[in-house]
């Protein structure tokens, strides 16, 4: 009952937001369980309010996305209180809500407006005195309303913060690679948009194919593959000034880039040496050095958080499993023994867990999450096709490509499996993704 | 039997590359072996126009999980060779391709494992490197749009595509 409400206010907001977004979101998988909160309608003044960007809503949606909460369906909301003062305890904890969010934004100036957003604990503060503080209250002076979207990002983090105790991914960004008919071909295009899928941005274009989006942990880069005139390359792209430069352009393959958690290496997948093994950049001192070594296919290199080993795919046992390699050893370990196929291995940002893809016995493809300590598989998805997980921020989350049919679409589900969603393309087709990491500039 | 047959045509290749770069010590033009000679290159066996189809074929199919060349086609990867040897300005890429089953950088692997073993058969025949270069696409540019079996084998292949003619 609860989800098709939401499903319905999402469609609604899509519809009105067609024009924007190249990709959008969709609960796919219902979440039974999750904190409930309410979001009330932020109250505006001296503005109207239907030109505005409706800043709960925003919230709503992200925290009903995020699969830990669950938020009260608009239309279920029968009091609409902007002050503290003005909130009646009884009838929210009646909707069996636990915390309240309300709002208040007034325009100051020309453009310029104030924004005034309070979280508030219904328990705590029905129960306790009068005086007891909101868990939130903050104001946001001089925000234009083309930053509304990103603001109300921004109050989704500090919400999610402050009742998960995680950070949250409301403002990170999505790089993944669309994929539309033209006249003659397709027409591949890098882009990156909000985690929800609004403001895409097209990077670089191309009538070959793209591939592999690989964030620098700064944010400000982005790593991909390309093969123009049919010659596989590096490329480095700037998020804000769409600057590209070549990294790699060697014989054979050129893949695969991941980039170390300072910001200074780029390990990279080459053939020139023969098979296909795993190197790294040194982007300060422009030097090359090989970290893998034998005949067999080693691939889809992911530093651990801590930056002393990589992880990789290789099929030096036969079949691909994921192994370490540890940067001062160059010792390698086997990490997957579950299934006869794993691959493109990504680390949680604790270190505890591996996010793969794995073939099952079923032959089906699935993202799947294992216990670097126990072992313990477990898959996230078992539908059709899956590929190209990638990690969020937060590590609570793994955004991936997903085969529909004849349409290739994006899908996220959490670690803890309690959410899916889909982010389908309006037109062509989507893969490919990659999570931004926390440390952004915006454009 | 199909053995036999390959290695008789190795023979008969290596005994046309003999003579190829005899040739071509010898400043003469390089006509002599185009590819109307059958006689020379693969013993009394093929017609001008079989050599001609063997040509005409530029994809190579290969089995799941598998980068070996399937028997039936080393004949025209030869036939390439041939023409790549008799006109060394002529250039070819070849392409690796894999099913859209799996990781798609895997793939990428496994796709230029094909790509590789075609290449491998031209430079075998004595066909120089410089003239060949090698992309994988792995999963990326399926020739065949499809999720069952008859479009996997058809995706999982290697083509040579001549760059320079």
């Amino acid at each position: 009952m609860n989800i098709k409400l939401a499903l319905s206010v999402i469609f609604l907001w899509n519809m009105v937001s067609q024009v924007h977004a190249g990709i959008y979101v969709e609960i796919s998988g219902g979440q039974s369980s999750g904190l409930p909160i309410a979001i009330v309608p932020f109250n505006v003044e001296g503005a109207d309010k239907s030109e505005l960007e409706d800043i709960s809503q925003v919230v709503r949606n992200d925290l009903d996305n995020s699969g830990q909460f669950k938020a009260t369906p608009i239309h279920d909301i029968r009091q609409f209180p902007h002050k503290i003062h003005q909130v009646d305890f009884p009838y929210w904890q009646s909707l069996g809500v636990e915390d309240v969010v309300i709002g208040h934004i007034q325009k100051v100036s020309g453009s310029r407006y104030s924004v005034h957003f309070e979280l508030l604990d219904v328990i705590r503060q029905k129960t306790g005195n009068m005086g007891s503080a909101p868990l939130l209250a903050m104001q946001f002076d001089n925000i234009e309303p083309k930053q509304f979207r990103a603001l109300a990002h921004h109050i989704s983090d500090l919400i999610f913060e402050k009742l998960i105790g995680i950070k949250g991914i409301f403002s990170t960004r999505i790089a993944y690679i669309s994929v539309l008919p033209g006249t003659k071909g397709d027409i591949n295009t890098l882009e990156v948009a909000d985690s929800d899928g609004f403001n895409p941005k097209p990077l670089y274009r191309s009538t070959f194919p793209l591939m592999s989006p690989s964030w620098s942990p700064d944010g400000r880069q982005i790593a991909f593959v390309s093969f123009d005139k049919d010659r596989a390359s590096i490329n480095i792209v700037d998020v804000i000034t769409g600057k590209v430069q070549k990294v790699t352009q060697f014989p054979g393959l050129n893949q695969a880039p991941a980039w170390s958690p300072d910001n200074r290496t780029l390990a990279v997948v080459l053939s020139k040496d023969g098979s296909p093994k795993i190197y790294l950049v040194d982007l300060v001192e422009k030097k090359l050095n090989r970290l893998t070594d034998g005949s067999s296919i080693d691939t889809e290199p992911y530093f651990t958080p801590d930056g002393n080993a990589v992880v990789f795919t290789s099929n030096r046992g036969g079949k691909p499993q994921i192994y370490k390699v540890a940067l001062a050893t160059k010792k390698v370990e086997r990490l997957t023994f579950t299934g006869d196929y794993n691959a493109k291995p990504s680390v949680t940002p604790d270190g505890k867990r591996l996010v793969m893809l794995h073939r099952g016995d079923d032959g089906l493809f699935s993202i799947a999450v294992q216990s670097l300590k126990t072992g313990e598989l477990k898959l996230l998805t078992r539908s059709s096709l899956s590929d190209s997980p990638s990690l969020a921020a937060n590590g609570m989350m793994v955004l991936f490509g997903l085969e529909e049919g004849d349409k290739e679409v994006l899908g996220a589900v959490s670690l803890d499996g309690r959410v899916k969603i889909r982010l389908p393309a309006r037109e062509g087709n989507v893969k490919d993704p990659a999570w931004s990491p926390f440390a952004l500039s915006k454009s | 039997m199909v053995k036999i047959l390959k290695a008789a045509l190795f023979v008969a290749l290596s005994v046309g590359l003999v003579a190829c770069s005899t040739k071509k010590n010898g400043g003469m033009g390089s006509d002599n072996y185009g590819v109307g000679d059958s006689v020379q290159f693969y013993g009394t066996n093929l017609s001008p126009q079989q050599e001609k189809d063997l040509l005409a074929k530029r994809t190579y199919h290969f089995g799941y999980d598998s980068f070996d060349v399937n028997d039936e086609d080393t004949l025209s990867i030869y036939a390439h060779a041939k023409r790549l040897l008799n006109s060394p300005r002529s250039k070819v890429r070849v392409e690796g391709h894999t099913d859209e089953r799996g990781s798609r950088e895997y793939n990428v692997a496994l796709g230029e494992r094909r790509a590789q073993a075609v290449a491998n058969v031209l430079m075998l025949k004595g066909v120089p490197q410089e003239q060949i270069s090698i992309v994988s696409y792995g999963r990326e540019k399926p020739a065949v749009h499809g999720h069952d079996e008859s479009a996997w084998s058809q995706n999982r292949r290697a083509v040579i595509v001549y760059e320079v003619e």
